[in-house]
């Protein structure tokens, strides 16, 4: 097993049902091939660094998932026949993958989840702020 | 002394490399905003001896930042009329 990464950019014209329609599709690519899906996001329209097709713009749609390497072929092959898609870049994130590990991960992000407390230093800041205004306001009450 | 060697070395204080300085900046081909600091307004790689990363960590940059050009994140090149 393979972990992968996809990420294809959509026609920007289309509306979000479309979009949503052409994600599924190749979700049940993904599936079709023994492939599973550990999760998929939805970037929106973003700018292009370049333009492609002529389109200055694009919906980004990440997917990943893991699955045998033979299936990538398939995916890549339906990707490319697709006018919808003006590009795609699969990329392996992790060879060989083991599917458990994947729960210890979540175990993992879960846990930072529930410790992570708000940052401190953008409280510091605020209360610096705040204590700079307070001596303004008295400044001008004098 | 027909040729007097030049002793013209500046030292500089090396810059400690980034990423492992803060271990919570992860080199990311889909993280645009950080690999953007790391090219020049052209849209070309900053050498090492600039940016003060280390070896590993510019390796992982460089892949990165081509994969973020293949995936139209970052550009191929910039010109300047172009934000």
């Amino acid at each position: 097993m393979r972990r992968y990464e996809l990420i294809f950019i959509v026609q920007p014209e289309l509306n979000e049902e479309e979009i949503k329609a052409v994600t599924d599709r190749y979700l049940q690519i993904i599936t079709a091939q023994k492939g599973t899906i550990i999760k998929t996001e939805d970037w929106g329209k973003r700018r292009l660094a370049y333009d492609i097709n002529k389109q200055s713009k694009g919906n980004y749609i990440l997917v990943d998932f893991y699955g045998l390497g033979s299936m990538i072929r398939e995916i890549e092959r339906n990707l490319k026949i697709d006018d919808k898609i003006l590009k795609f870049l699969t990329v392996k994130t992790s060879d060989p993958f083991n599917p458990e590990s994947l729960e210890e991960e979540r175990r993992k992000e879960q846990l930072l989840q529930e410790t992570q407390i708000t940052p401190e230093e953008p409280e510091l800041i605020v209360v610096q702020e705040a204590l700079v205004e307070e001596n303004d306001s008295e400044k001008e009450g004098e | 002394m027909i040729q007097q060697k030049r002793k013209k070395r500046i030292f500089t204080r090396r810059k400690p490399c980034r990423f492992c300085a803060d271990s919570s900046m992860i080199i990311d081909y889909k993280d645009s905003k950080i690999l953007k600091h790391f090219t020049s307004e052209r849209g070309k790689i900053i050498p090492r001896r600039i940016t003060g990363n280390c070896a590993k960590h510019q390796r992982e940059l460089t892949v990165a930042i081509k994969r973020s050009r293949q995936i139209a994140l970052l550009p191929y090149l910039a010109t300047s009329i172009q934000h």
